[in-house]
């Protein structure tokens, strides 16, 4: 015969149970109020996507591999103010698969398909490939893994594109897996914005 | 007696005539043989003091679109982008005087250039094809066009992305190009445009960037060319196709196929391609099987833009890897030698004359004259004839004169020494700026002495040899710490009036006197990133999104806030009744009158739309004639411009080995100006600061062991003796040097930075 639970017990079990949430996100808090001031962002300069200079090499990808979340908080970022706007753009397709009959690269460089590739503008139909074309970052599909962001690299891109850690998903560990095992020291603790 | 003197007289002019002893034209893209190489002779291997004489400019619509030259008259194509018009130009090779302008109204829209051929022309036709792939045949002498062939609509060409980049194939009777759609390539007829022969195109191979090359293999006349889908070679007697390597390439294939000899082609172009060369024989049926030499990656050489040059049984161009090193290729693919830590070329493009190889720095319109030989990089001197970035266009030469482009303008040089050049400047005026000397000793840097044309109101010591010194630490004014008058996290900012330094970072201005002793500090709403004293002694402080006004005791007087054109404010500096802001959110200078209203943006129009700043810093000066030096560390060069924003000059380059160009990513990162004129930089990763002189030249390198390594957008200021205050951003610490061989000159104007008595 089992005991029933009296209401004693009942509402000793929640006090329990709040007082343990509160230590907990009283911890929490703390840990957040001591840690270290800023937030982790990439030096561009360092990036090894985006370093001048640097061809023939591959993306490294780690910041998509080494990130603690499930989905790296790192995304690829189009500045849409240098970006060219190219018909055939060379972060968006893959340029070394086979070509369809207009001469157009027949797969996507991104291994998610997180760039959409719309026409924007006046279109001449006489002159299709010589549209403009936008390209914007679908941020729930890209983990930044810098494929699209290599091959924007001058002199044929414009580096339009960069990786950026997106504050929001960061969680901002105190030893960031990413900065751990970037081979550039790309990753830096910036200052929090204070407005 | 007498007629003996006339005899001597005549052959000392024909000696002296003699000294020229061949011209040429220039009648269509890669010159009379297609190869790039001038037959002419008796050019200059050593420029004058300035560089060659600047024989005429005229200003071109953005592109790469280069000049054909025959019969002393330069033809090209444009566009004004106002009027919607495409045009094809007709100037006198002597004086640049425009004699006729083709026009057609055509909407073309920016996209790395607009306009990228050459025409082709003989004695009475000027045959182009336009961006949109409409073939002209005009007049040469008036313009008027003769015929025409729309290609979409006559073999359903496909226009390619970045609009046509072909150039004609001119021939005794015929031109030549290719076409996709429904043939590969088409002969016409000079006169009529009628079809001489079409070469089919079953394989709906489309239309390439690439220009038809004549070549002869196995013993037959032929043209090659080639497609996204490879190189192929069709007879030049009926169009027959010959033969086709199939070898895909990507994206766009710019680059010609270069027939070598031996029956071989060599082909290169850019997206990861890589090169290839193919012998081209015939089997024992007779027909023609082209074959694989040898294939390069990327990795191993490319070109992506230009053609290489066939010279002495060796390749020369520029390749892609680290930043375009010019490079000599021996027929096997191999690299003799390359322009590694001497020069990069980016993109830029390539003209062989007289054992002289011209070659133009795409990054920053640099002519480099090099002696042709396969043994070494061999420099014989340079000028900075161009600006900005993206000079891609091909040369031009004949009659010893060379016609070059950039991205604004067209000039041509005299580089046969025809012209004596009584002044050094014409160059420079094509630039807007006056020349005041240049170094005449070969290397791998530019050292031109630049100044603004008002040459009387620049500071008198300009050369290195007036301000050589060497520096010495002789303080540090040690910031860090949590108390009154330090930082506990960051320094950001330096400046200095009279006898007084100031410095922000955290929230907080903080005043020492020049040997470091705390005067007062007061607080600021935000963390000042930037800090400048105007004449009147106000403190104005740079902050994110806004700026801080202060009077000297750190009252505050007034609070500038735009967020749009405030995203970072990083320097602030002060031009007669303007103030200049560093905004690194859109990578330029803005430019507020003294009450607060903005005027204009500076630095905004070149073709990256701004500053190149990896680093998220831009910083300047702003010198005592009002004119403002920018730091542009993307492009590793500091750069001049008027206070009204227009692009009067710039100096410095990358290079990783040699101390007088910018290394790593994006350096300078700040510069600040001294006494007698001298620029003062610093640089990260390595820190270190370097003294330049007005022009360029390199004086003094410092502080290299005196710095924490991680020190990055160091900020320095210089006072009225031309000591030199730096920040160290990691070690929250002022570091001072001082020169220790300073010269007698005077102490001229002071900057309105940096140094402020």
């Amino acid at each position: 015969m089992s005991e029933q639970p009296t209401r004693r017990d009942v509402l000793g079990h929640a006090a329990r149970g709040a007082a343990l949430l509160g230590l907990g996100g009283l911890g929490a808090y703390l840990t957040r109020k001591g840690g270290p001031a800023g937030a982790w962002q990439i030096d561009t300069g360092l990036c090894i996507n985006t370093r001048l200079g640097l061809v023939g090499l591959d993306a490294c990808q780690l910041c998509a591999t080494t990130c603690v979340l499930p989905l790296s908080a790192v995304r690829a970022v189009n500045d849409h103010a240098k970006c060219g706007r190219c018909y055939i753009c060379p972060a968006y397709f893959d340029v070394k698969s086979a070509l369809d009959e207009h001469g157009l690269p027949s797969g996507k460089l991104c291994p998610r398909d997180a760039i959409v590739r719309k026409p924007i503008g006046d279109i001449d139909p006489r002159d299709p490939a010589n549209n403009y074309s936008e390209y914007v970052i679908d941020e729930l599909r890209c983990n930044g893994c810098g494929l699209c962001v290599l091959a924007c690299k001058e002199p044929a891109g414009l580096t339009s594109l960069r990786l950026e850690v997106r504050y929001n998903l960061c969680t901002n560990c105190n030893r960031c897996s990413i900065a751990q095992a970037c081979p550039k020291n790309a990753y830096e603790r910036r200052p929090a914005r204070t407005t | 007696m007498r007629s003996a003197t006339l005899g001597l007289l005549v052959l000392c002019s024909a000696v002296a005539l003699g000294a020229r002893t061949r011209a040429d034209d220039w009648p269509q893209f890669r010159g009379p043989n297609r190869d790039g190489i001038s037959r002419e002779t008796g050019l200059l291997h050593k420029w004058p003091a300035g560089g060659p004489k600047v024989l005429w400019t005229t200003d071109a619509c953005q592109g790469y679109a280069a000049a054909a030259i025959h019969s002393g008259r330069v033809y090209f194509e444009d566009y004004d982008r106002e009027a919607k018009e495409y045009l094809v130009r007709c100037l006198t090779l002597a004086d640049g005087k425009e004699l006729w302008r083709f026009k057609e109204s055509k909407t073309l829209r920016p996209n790395h250039g607009i306009t990228r051929a050459v025409p082709a022309v003989d004695d009475q036709h000027v045959f182009t094809l336009d961006p949109k792939c409409i073939f002209h045949c005009l007049d040469a002498k008036t313009g008027r066009e003769v015929w025409r062939k729309d290609l979409v609509e006559t073999y359903k060409t496909e226009i390619p992305p970045w609009y046509n980049g072909q150039c004609p194939l001119i021939e005794p009777d015929r031109v030549v190009i290719g076409v996709g759609g429904d043939a590969v390539l088409v002969a016409l007829d000079k006169a009529t445009g009628n079809e001489i022969w079409r070469t089919p195109n079953p394989e709906k191979w489309p239309l390439a960037h690439s220009s038809v090359m004549p070549a002869t293999l196995g013993g037959v006349k032929q043209y090659v060319w080639c497609t996204l889908f490879g190189p192929l070679g069709v007879r030049a007697e009926d169009g027959k196709l010959l033969w086709h390597h199939d070898r895909k390439f990507n994206v766009a294939v710019a680059t010609s196929p270069l027939p070598i000899g031996d029956d071989r082609v060599f082909m290169t172009a850019g997206y990861d391609a890589g090169s290839v060369m193919v012998r081209v024989a015939k089997d024992a049926g007779g027909e023609f099987k082209p074959q694989t030499v040898f294939e390069l990656t990327t990795e191993q050489w490319n070109s992506e833009v230009h053609t290489p040059i066939l010279f002495d049984q060796h390749m020369f161009a520029v390749g892609k890897k680290q930043r375009g090193l010019f490079t000599c290729l021996d027929l096997d693919g191999q690299a003799v030698w390359t322009s590694a830590d001497q020069a990069f070329f980016g993109l830029g493009s390539y003209l062989l004359a007289d054992g002289l190889f011209f070659v133009l720095e795409g990054d920053t319109g640099m002519l480099r004259l090099l002696d042709a030989n396969t043994t070494a990089y061999r420099e014989l001197d340079h000028a900075q004839l161009l600006a900005g970035d993206n000079v891609w266009g091909p040369m031009a030469l004949s009659n010893g004169k060379l016609v070059l482009r950039d991205m604004t303008k067209m000039i041509c040089i005299d580089v046969a020494g025809q012209t004596t050049s009584s002044s050094a400047s014409a160059w420079g005026e094509a630039l807007g700026i006056t020349v005041l000397r240049a170094a005449t000793t070969p290397g791998p840097t530019p050292r031109i002495v630049l100044c603004s044309a008002a040459e009387d109101r620049v500071p008198s010591a300009t050369t290195a040899d007036a301000l050589r010194m060497g520096y010495r630490k002789v303080r540090v004014i040690d910031a860090k710490g949590d108390g009154p008058g330090q930082f506990a996290d960051e320094l950001r900012g330096l400046a200095i009036r009279g006898d007084e330094l100031y410095a922000v970072g955290d929230s907080h201005v903080v005043v020492f006197s020049l040997e470091g002793k705390v005067q007062r500090t007061w607080k600021t709403e935000r963390p000042g990133t930037a800090v400048a004293v105007a004449p009147d002694g106000a403190v104005y402080v740079g902050e994110e999104g806004q700026i801080e006004i202060f009077e000297r005791d750190g009252k505050l007087r007034d609070t500038w806030r735009d967020a749009d054109r405030f995203g970072l404010v990083t320097a602030i500096g002060f031009a007669g009744d303007a103030v200049l802001i560093g905004d690194v959110g859109d990578r330029c200078i803005r430019r507020y009158d003294k009450s607060g209203k903005f005027q204009a943006n500076i630095g905004r129009d070149s073709h990256k739309r701004g500053f190149m700043l990896p680093n998220r810093h831009l910083d300047f000066v702003v010198d005592p004639n009002g004119l403002i030096l920018a730091a542009n560390p993307g492009q590793h060069r500091i750069e001049r411009y008027s206070s009204s924003g227009e692009l009067l000059g710039q100096f410095g380059q990358f290079s990783e080995t040699d101390p007088a160009g910018f290394p790593g990513c994006c350096n300078p990162t700040n510069l600040a100006l001294g006494p007698r004129g001298e620029i003062v930089v610093t640089e990260k990763a390595a820190p270190r600061v370097k003294v330049y002189t007005s022009g360029g030249e390199l004086l003094a390198v410092m502080g290299e062991a005196d710095f924490d390594p991680n020190c990055k957008n160091m900020d320095v200021a210089v006072d009225a003796r031309g000591r030199v205050y730096v920040a160290d951003t990691e070690r929250l610490q002022i570091v001072v040097f001082e020169a220790t061989t300073a010269t007698s000159h005077s102490v001229s104007a002071p900057a309105s930075r940096g140094s402020q008595p």
